[in-house]
């Protein structure tokens, strides 16, 4: 392994951690406040990036707009999704895993019947490269980095300074307590789809001009989302962004210096061990 | 009644539990003695479910040992216990919601009804002989619940006081040696709590050993011999029922304050 | 009375069975044979799903075992030229040992992590087959998988399995559907059916009654990972073809719909469910596409509004029959 290859391995690494980070903190959100296994999580992603693919390649708008554009239809969408099917089943994991597998099938075709399945394109919107240790890295990645990061930062900021945040971690910590303090229980959970469904489309938007666009993204990247999720501490958001950091660099070393399968055969390997051995996850505290 | 008192049926040396930075048992000894009916008592979160929980190897002890009949038996899982002899009920009702009242108890005698695999799928002429047997004895212990009425009823169905007898019946269906009640007179009328206590003394009397955790300290002097006291995770008394009423320590400790040292 | 039903329900499946043997006399089209052959093949693996959900516990293994079955059924004919009637009870043997180590991790575990963490070892196995081309074949999978060998009975035509002879793939799917169904059927009667639900409606007391649950748990569980062997083989000899990609976690769920839909609760209800989707997709094939979409709704309308599927709803009718009567007198 030269020096080359770990440099790119490594920002490849980062970039997929924070490519988890923002999808996995949706789930955790959502498992955390809902009590539910969201398994169309992966759909909310697939429609971010088709989104970013409709606005920029069709109607020419700006990278951002269409970013923050995409990350609003899906939050609205991932909302209504919650008010008509998932309200029902909160507390329940398999019946809500199943509806969800219902889901994805519904949002997958229906998107396959608009567009077809062919692979989509969404040309580099950050053209050049920088080199870093004799790599080359093309800037559209390096780009990840920074708006993931704010995206996460703006919302830890929104989830530990204003009121519905505040609201979120109550009902995260104790759904009866908070309440009992006169906490609306719906308005949470719509929220936590709503902000779900946003950063899942926001990873979308942001993979879009790096990988490509079909309408089989979605459960693949959910699989993966789990384990990061299982990993960290079902409930932990901090534990979540470690886990999808350690997800990313797993993927991409084993990847590049093993074999993709392989990686994919570590990555499931991780989640039942994790669920054996330490069901918590690594930060998690659940009994 | 025996009358053999060489060898407690049950020892407890030192046990200790912990779940994390919480101490619920804090090396807690006393014996059981067969054929005794011992009361353990203490105010809320004492440990006592947890004790049960230790002894039937719910959960692992962080520390100490439990001995049954002069055998180590800390450690070992609950269907392994159930074998030796030791059954339990529970505070809280659990049972086979959807199934009746007679599934239930033909499933307690499972480990008692020779059923041959084979047997039991082709339904050969020997299965249903033994599953008769096997009803008829089941039909015994609900009798002497006073469950009869009820065999076909789920568990889900039934009075929180039947629930409580059914408990009671599951758990005698493993023809236990020692049986340990987890607050069998909770939430119940001061008919029904009668019932149980004539149950209880008819159980004892029938050989078995009998440890009862209870809140209601009037209904359970009236029928044990012996009463522990457990107090955040330590045991602070020990005695007769009597000696326990006057015991400055335990009244303290139902009237809060601090931990008597 | 009771008597009287039972019979009646015995004639009535008797009379079923009986049209399923007949039925190649007046169904040639090939294409419906396939239908029918397939879905005889899915009623084994949903049927067996089904036993293992009777514990308590779904299990997302289930179809990559399904896989395994095929797998081991193909290569022990392929690489060890056994032939087909042995390889086909060898190669559930094997299956049956693989999904030991398999399960044995996941026991531990309850519930939706039970569901993870099968799904996790059953992948791990399945990406095997992709991963090693020798001797699984990689993600190409292995092809020209031979047909089962003629059967030569005395005072009989040989029967010949091959691409143009569907009529001996549909009676050997019938027959081992009709086999696996019945044990199954009388495995749930049996004290390891009685145990299991046991097992099902509380750990806990199941425990304290003596019942080793981590036993009984992985021998049903091994049970059904046979019987999915079973549904594996014949696809894998029937179809010639098998890919990695075709036990992926989608088919899975589609089992699963299959199984919910037709409602866990009772032995009918996969048989029910099959049958139904295995004839929805016919109907809907002028617009294949939206197939998913249509599996998904009518999910979606079972868990909302008939969550113990459609073979719960006589049982529901004769319910609200006996409360509208109640109400009258």
């Amino acid at each position: 392994m030269t020096l080359v290859q770990f440099v790119q391995m490594f920002v490849n690494g980062t970039m997929l951690g924070f490519q988890l980070s923002l999808f996995a903190t949706g789930l955790t959100l959502v498992y955390g406040i809902m009590r539910i296994i969201n398994f169309a999580h992966g759909e909310l992603y697939m429609l971010g990036a088709f989104g970013v693919w409709i606005f920029i390649e069709l109607l020419g708008m700006n990278y951002l707009l269409s970013l923050i554009l995409s990350m609003i239809l899906v939050a609205i969408l991932a909302v209504l999704l919650e008010r008509i099917f998932f309200k029902p089943m909160r507390g329940h994991h398999i019946p809500s895993f199943i509806m969800s597998t219902g889901l994805i099938f519904v949002l997958q075709v229906s998107i396959l019947s608009f567009f077809g399945p062919k692979d989509k394109d969404v040309y580099t919107v950050f053209p050049g490269v920088v080199k870093v240790g004799g790599a080359s890295l093309s800037v559209e990645r390096l780009m990840i980095i920074p708006i993931s990061f704010v995206i996460i930062v703006g919302f830890y900021i929104f989830l530990l300074r204003s009121r519905s945040g505040r609201a979120m971690r109550a009902v995260m910590q104790d759904p009866d307590a908070a309440a009992l303090q006169g906490v609306s229980i719906d308005k949470v959970c719509s929220l936590a789809m709503g902000i779900g469904g946003a950063m899942a489309a926001a990873a979308g938007g942001l993979l879009a001009p790096i990988f490509v666009v079909n309408p089989y993204l979605g459960p693949p990247l959910t699989w993966e989302g789990f384990i990061v999720v299982c990993l960290g501490g079902r409930t932990s958001l901090p534990g979540t962004l470690l886990a999808a950091f350690i997800m990313g660099y797993v993927k991409s070393f084993v990847s590049t210096l093993v074999d993709p399968i392989v990686a994919l055969m570590c990555a499931a390997a991780l989640l039942g061990i994790i669920l054996i051995l330490r069901p918590q996850g690594l930060l998690g505290h659940e009994a | 009644m025996t009358a053999s008192h060489s060898q407690p049926i049950l020892q407890i040396e030192k046990l200790t539990k912990r779940f994390g930075g919480l101490i619920a048992l804090s090396e807690v000894s006393f014996d059981v003695r067969e054929g005794e009916i011992l009361g353990v008592i203490g105010p809320n979160g004492a440990g006592k479910t947890t004790l049960f929980d230790v002894i039937t190897g719910r959960y692992r002890a962080t520390g100490g040992k439990v001995f049954y009949r002069g055998e180590d038996i800390t450690g070992l899982k609950p269907h392994e216990l159930v074998q030796k002899g030791i059954s339990r009920s529970f505070q809280l009702e659990v049972l086979f919601g959807n199934l009746s009242v007679l599934q239930h108890l033909m499933l307690s005698r499972h480990l008692h009804t020779e059923v041959g695999f084979l047997d039991s799928f082709f339904h050969t002429p020997g299965h249903r002989e033994r599953e008769k047997s096997t009803e008829a004895k089941a039909m015994e212990l609900l009798t002497f619940v006073g469950l009869e009425d009820q065999k076909d009823k789920t568990a889900n169905s039934l009075s929180h006081g039947y629930q409580r007898s059914l408990g009671i019946a599951v758990a005698l269906g493993t023809e236990p040696r020692l049986l340990l009640l987890d607050e069998p007179l909770s939430a119940l009328s001061p008919e029904r709590v009668d019932v149980i206590l004539d149950l209880i003394r008819t159980i004892r009397d029938q050989g078995v050993t009998v440890v009862v955790i209870e809140h209601n300290m009037g209904a359970l002097f009236r029928i044990c011999d012996r009463v522990v006291v457990l107090s955040v995770g330590e045991k602070i008394a020990e005695g007769l029922p009597e000696d326990i009423k006057e015991n400055e320590k335990v009244i303290k400790a139902y009237l809060g304050g601090a931990v008597v040292a | 009375m009771k008597h009287k039903n039972l019979w009646r329900k015995r004639a009535g499946v008797l009379a079923v069975i009986l049209a399923a043997f007949f039925l190649p006399v007046f169904v040639k089209s090939p294409y419906w044979l396939h239908v029918l052959i397939t879905m005889w093949t899915y009623i084994i693996v949903t049927a067996s799903l089904r036993f293992t959900i009777t514990m308590g516990e779904w299990s997302f293994a289930h179809v990559p075992l399904m896989g395994m079955g095929a797998y081991a059924s193909a290569l022990l004919m392929m690489k060890l030229g056994i032939s087909f009637w042995m390889a086909l009870p060898l190669g559930v043997l094997v299956t049956a040992a693989i999904s030991i180590f398999i399960y044995w991790p996941c026991l531990p575990t309850t519930g939706t992590f039970f569901f993870f963490t099968s799904f996790a070892f059953g992948e791990v196995m399945r990406l095997c087959w992709a991963r090693f081309k020798n001797p699984f074949g990689g993600t190409g999978g292995l092809v020209l998988i031979p047909a089962p060998n003629p059967i030569h009975l005395p005072g009989f035509p040989i029967i010949e399995f091959g691409p143009l002879y569907k009529i001996p793939y549909y009676y050997l799917g019938l027959v081992l559907m009709l086999f696996s169904l019945l044990m199954l059927y009388l495995l749930e009667g049996s004290r390891l059916g009685r145990v299991a639900e046991a097992i099902k409606e509380s750990n806990l007391l199941s425990q304290f009654v003596g019942i080793r649950v981590w036993r009984y748990k992985m021998v049903i569980l091994v049970i059904g990972a046979a019987f999915a062997a079973i549904g594996g083989s014949i696809y894998a000899h029937y179809t010639t073809l098998v890919l990695p990609v075709d036990f992926y976690w989608g088919l899975g769920v589609y089992i699963v719909i299959y199984a919910v839909v037709g409602g866990t609760k009772r032995f009918s209800g996969p048989i029910v469910g099959v049958i139904l989707f295995v004839l929805l997709r016919e109907l809907l094939r002028p617009i294949v596409m939206y197939v998913p979409l249509v599996y998904g709704l009518i999910l979606a309308a079972t868990l909302t509004f008939l969550p113990d599927g459609v073979t719960s709803l006589p049982e529901k009718i004769s319910k609200w029959i006996e409360r509208k009567r109640m109400a009258k007198a």
